[in-house]
């Protein structure tokens, strides 16, 4: 199941904090959601992204759908195998599926973020 | 919306629904992927209730309907099926239909969903002043398809009268699951198959026997994101993607569906065009790049926009990215190497035969 330390957005990406280092992915309703993935556009190490903008793109045969970024901050690493080959996203969101690591410049970010009950709640009212 | 009498089933078997043309419809039950090898390879069930339906009856009938459609329906056999389109005045698409001819006074005629009500209207406009009726019958005929090899052994044993001497783009009515239908050999998929019309009130219970008879020989519910990517590979038009009001009969390759030796609505204008030539044509593309094509994406060569992406997908039968759009007749040749704007990047595009998957026989 979902690990109960992550903070999420509405949208379906996940974050977990370490050290000020904010590992991001997508989470397993996304992943079920999107189906058939293809295609994973993610940014270079040193790009700097912004809390709630997009830094990537995830291609599925139906949709292409924008990655939204839980928090800002500059990109320290990222996950290149899984751009080669996308089965560990849908294997392991939460582990393997990881998609890039960010040095996090203002650490309030994730106080705006969901908790893991309240995104529960939103997974709820789509469903 | 609108919901199919097979709405229940569809929400059992765990589908995805979406908004199609005002209607309910299952877009996926596991894997689009998945559902399209279904069809290949072994059978799919399809919810087709959604498709506009007519009969087209009266002594006028088929005078009516030689004025409105393209293609010649005069020439056609009882119990035969043809595909046309409806153009305007000025010979441009306003839909592509399938025709049934019963007999020269009643024919049946299967629309578009998303045109039902604008086909029903400009067809009635066109010959019920010539003495036929249209009579709209959306509403009380479910319809379903069952499309794959093993389409006609899952559906034999249910129908009255043998299957395999029911030839392609042909029609009966017979007796079948305890009522009155009608069974063509029809489909949207490259593959053999039928078609199945049948009192409403029948909808799932057919559904479901054909769908429990057809288990044991890998048959699955398929939904429109499959039928999309197996017509595409079948080099199949859409409405709303390679044909459309903007686009005539000609470049779209549908010349073969336009009978110029007959009068009917757009004729003068079609015979100009094809007197003068298409400036542009539909073409089958291959994209070696990592991005789906995607409807609507610029076609380029070099830096100039020389077209746009009709449809894309990734085909699971060929495992290769195809799409279709029109560009100018000089760079329609086979072979030809353009490129397509994927979003941020530019990956190449390449015209490849249409279509891009023929049924093996």
């Amino acid at each position: 199941m979902r690990p109960a330390d992550l903070r999420y957005l509405e949208s379906h990406e996940w974050v977990r904090l370490e050290d000020g280092i904010a590992t991001i992915g997508i989470t397993d309703y996304a992943v079920e959601h999107l189906n058939d993935l293809v295609f994973l556009d993610l940014p270079k190490v040193g790009d700097d992204i912004t809390q709630g903008e997009s830094f990537g793109e995830v291609e599925s045969v139906k949709a292409v759908s924008e990655l939204y970024s839980p928090v800002g901050g500059e990109v320290v690493e990222v996950n290149e195998p899984l751009q080669e080959d996308l089965d560990p996203l849908s294997k392991d969101p939460f582990g393997d599926g990881w998609m890039i690591k960010v040095k996090v410049s203002n650490p309030a970010d994730m106080e705006s973020l969901l908790d893991p009950t309240a995104y529960e709640k939103v997974l709820e009212k789509d469903a | 919306m609108k919901a199919t009498p097979i709405a229940q089933a569809h929400e059992r078997l765990g589908a995805r629904m979406i908004d199609f043309g005002g209607w309910d419809m299952p877009v996926q039950y596991t894997s689009i992927l998945e559902e399209a090898q279904t069809v290949r390879s072994q059978a799919g069930l399809f919810d087709l209730c959604h498709m506009g339906r007519f009969w087209i009856e009266g002594e006028a009938a088929e005078a009516g309907l030689q004025w409105a459609l393209t293609n010649d329906v005069v020439t056609m056999k009882a119990g035969q099926i043809r595909y046309s389109l409806l153009c305007n005045e000025k010979g441009r698409i306003l839909d592509d239909i399938l025709v049934y001819k019963e007999t020269p006074r009643r024919f049946f005629m299967v629309v578009n969903a998303s045109n039902t009500e604008a086909d029903l209207e400009w067809l009635r406009r066109q010959i019920e002043s010539r003495g036929a009726r249209v009579r709209d019958v959306t509403g009380e005929l479910a319809m379903i398809a069952l499309q794959g090899r093993h389409s006609e052994t899952i559906l034999q044993p249910f129908i009255d009268g043998s299957l395999s001497d029911l030839g392609y783009y042909r029609f009966f009515g017979t007796q079948g699951f305890g009522m009155d239908l009608h069974v063509s050999r029809t489909g949207y998929t490259g593959e053999d198959g039928f078609e199945l019309y049948y009192p409403i009130a029948e909808g799932e219970r057919v559904w479901n026997e054909v769908l429990e008879a057809g288990r044991p020989l890998g048959m699955a519910p398929i939904g429109l994101g499959a039928r999309d990517t197996l017509r595409l590979e079948a080099g199949m038009p859409l409405y709303g993607h390679e044909i459309s009001e903007e686009h005539d009969p000609l470049e779209a390759n549908l010349g073969w569906a336009v009978k110029l030796s007959k009068d009917f609505v757009g004729r003068d204008a079609l015979a100009e065009t094809r007197e003068r030539g298409s400036e542009r044509k539909l073409c089958g593309f291959i994209s070696d790049g990592p991005r789906i094509p995607r409807q609507g994406q610029a076609i380029l060569q070099g830096d100039e926009v020389v077209g746009e992406v009709c449809s894309g997908t990734l085909s699971p039968t060929l495992n290769q990215r195809i799409a279709t759009g029109y560009v100018p007749r000089d760079l329609s040749e086979i072979g030809t190497e353009l490129s397509l704007q994927a979003r941020r990047e530019r990956q190449p595009l390449r015209v490849v035969p249409l279509p891009f998957y023929k049924r093996p026989r």
